[in-house]
């Protein structure tokens, strides 16, 4: 299995000379068969990119499977602008959570219609069609099984286990650690006081998250903040490349990507953070990756 | 006045190589009247760094007054919204004009939805949000005299703006499809005698998207610059696969043709009229 980097970064795309290097679209990533058969994660602008590479290639198109973690817009903004979906023979099998489902045809007809896209979903050539996940209920996506797992994120977000091949690979995005509740359904202002359940109901989050990503290969992980910038914002949601080793040291992981990285770093703060973090990793014994657009990780088995 | 252009793309942001001279962010252009008074057009992500910016000014004190039009509703021209920064300091006021069929206000709830947008509602923004559908008759505001109208556009959401200060006339059709026939009328009176028109130019490849989805191109653009005598025109709002080359290329060939100054907007770049 590999996994390909179309887009990396959290909240809004960044193009220009700072950002080229690590890339400046948001998230998506491309989960690769060694037969070639494909499983997209989230539909931030990087998609817009792999669609088109898609219809140049003239490759058969068929069946995608997409696994939508959240619609915060930064991953689901390139949807309208994926080419395939205007291919007649296309379908797009979309992977989302009950909540999202339920608004994800509104949404998208939404976006896709007079107010922001200027193509009505109608018009889209290919088949959608929509399939609820749930947390522990494991499916089969054409060559993988997927299982799902709750993240702690505004209005709640999913992230995804991955296995083909005989090896695994889970995606962690976008994830707060478990020191603030999240996932709650209103507007944060700033970090509110939690109650014994609130506890209770993070400790649960963590454990499950811990569980679904014990002995995986590669782990690609939220990790939008230095800690310096989680101090200060640590009711937006996202984590640090701290945290994110904290989850996965013990836990058998043998490569943390650092994903979804805040629109504000620029390639230099970059280089800065992964020589930092692969350090650290090496000390734990794991491998730590900053993913760059266009990367192509080969997701490798234990021996 | 004068402007400056935070962002110059249509549809959506294009970082790459490609189009690293001229710049890969959405629609979003500051203008100054003499006094140093800001007005901008379009909240594309190009406005992400021109927030920052303001936060040097009275913005960053809460005391900043901007007003925003709208060319069009879709997200490369709103989509930044909830990540500019004066929107997030109390005691600002930011006045927003645009149309949509179901009326502005909604058009933001949509683009604010808790399910697609942490911020969860534009009421949770802290500055003071005006929402103005378009208004039908000319208006004032922040020192610039401000006329709207719509213009033909697929989804009848293209707003064509007049503003005018320090006695200059700077006009924007950057949401406008130009079907077969005579110009309208809508387009010709806002662009008449400009000093600058600011108009859509997208670069088409044969096949791509319908032609419903394209905008209007190039050529189109200097019909209207001469049909409705502008002096000066600048072309922007570019579409995604219109590299830097090509939309060189493109310059060149209208200055071939044209009697009157045209150039490409640029990331960055300040025009004085
Ligand atoms: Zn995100
Ligand atoms: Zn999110
Ligand atoms: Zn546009």
């Amino acid at each position: 299995m590999q996994a390909v980097f179309w887009g990396v970064r959290g909240s809004y795309p960044v193009p220009g000379p700072e950002t080229s290097r690590y890339g400046g679209n948001t998230s998506c990533v491309e989960i690769r068969t060694n037969a070639g058969e494909r499983i997209i994660v989230d539909a931030g602008t990087g998609l817009v990119r792999l669609g088109e590479q898609l219809v140049q290639n003239g490759e058969q198109l068929g069946n995608f499977h997409l696994l939508l973690s959240h619609l915060h817009w930064d991953h689901i903004q390139g949807l309208p602008f994926f080419a395939p979906i205007y291919q007649q023979g296309t379908q797009v099998s979309l992977h989302a959570l009950r909540s999202d489902v339920a608004k994800l045809p509104e949404v998208l007809r939404r976006v896709a219609r007079h107010e922001f896209f200027p193509v009505s979903m109608d018009e889209w050539a290919a088949r959608l069609d929509f399939h609820e996940v749930h947390a522990g209920r494991r499916f089969g996506a054409s060559a993988f099984r997927v299982r799902p797992f709750r993240l702690n994120h505004p209005f709640g977000a999913m992230g995804y286990r991955i296995e083909a091949d005989g090896t695994s690979c889970a995606y962690v995005c976008d994830t707060a650690p478990f020191f603030q509740v999240l996932h709650k359904k209103h507007f944060l202002r700033g970090p509110e006081p939690l109650s014994t359940a609130d506890r209770r109901a993070l400790q649960k989050l963590r454990s499950g998250l811990v569980e679904a990503i014990r002995g995986c290969d590669t782990v690609i992980y939220d990790t939008h903040y230095t800690p310096e910038e989680y101090e200060r914002f640590p009711h937006f949601g996202h984590s640090t490349p701290d945290q994110a080793l904290q989850v996965c040291a013990g836990q058998d992981v043998r490569c943390l990507v650092l994903f979804h990285h805040a629109p504000n770093h620029t390639d230099d703060q970059m280089d800065g953070i992964a020589e930092q973090y692969r350090a650290l990793g090496a000390q734990l014994g794991m491998e730590v990756v900053t993913a760059r657009e266009g990367m192509t990780l080969p997701v490798r088995g234990g021996t | 006045m004068k402007l400056r252009f935070w962002g110059v793309r249509g549809f959506y942001p294009t970082p790459g190589a490609e189009f690293a001279r001229y710049g890969g962010n959405t629609a979003a252009c500051e203008v100054r009247n003499a006094a140093g008074q800001p007005l901008l057009v379009d909240v594309g992500t190009g406005a992400v760094g021109l927030g920052r910016a303001l936060m040097g000014e009275a913005f960053g004190r809460g005391a900043g007054q901007l007003p925003i039009l709208l060319t069009d509703t879709h997200l490369d021209h709103t989509g930044a919204l909830p990540f500019f920064i004066p929107a997030f300091v109390p005691g600002n006021r930011l006045d927003l004009y645009g149309a949509a069929p179901v009326g502005l206000r909604r058009v933001l709830d949509a683009l604010f939805d808790p399910h697609v947008c942490p911020i969860n509602s534009i009421d949770n923004l802290s500055a003071t949000i005006g929402i103005r559908d378009l208004p039908s008759t000319p208006f004032e505001n922040n020192g610039f005299q401000i006329a709207g109208r719509r213009v033909p556009h697929g989804n009848d959401t293209g707003v064509g703006w007049r503003i005018e200060a320090d006695g200059k006339v700077l006009a924007f059709l950057t949401a406008v499809d130009h079907p077969d026939g005579p110009l309208a009328e809508s387009v010709l009176a806002i662009a008449r005698d400009a000093d600058l028109l600011v108009h859509i130019a997208t670069w088409r490849d044969p096949g791509e998207w319908s032609s419903r989805r394209g905008g209007a191109v190039a050529h189109k653009a200097l019909a209207v610059a001469h049909g409705a005598k502008a002096k000066r025109l600048c072309l922007s709002h570019y579409g995604p696969r219109c590299t830097d080359d090509r939309l060189e290329e493109m310059v060149r060939r209208l200055r071939d043709v044209s009697s009157l100054p045209v150039m490409a907007s640029r990331e960055g770049e300040e025009i004085e009229l």
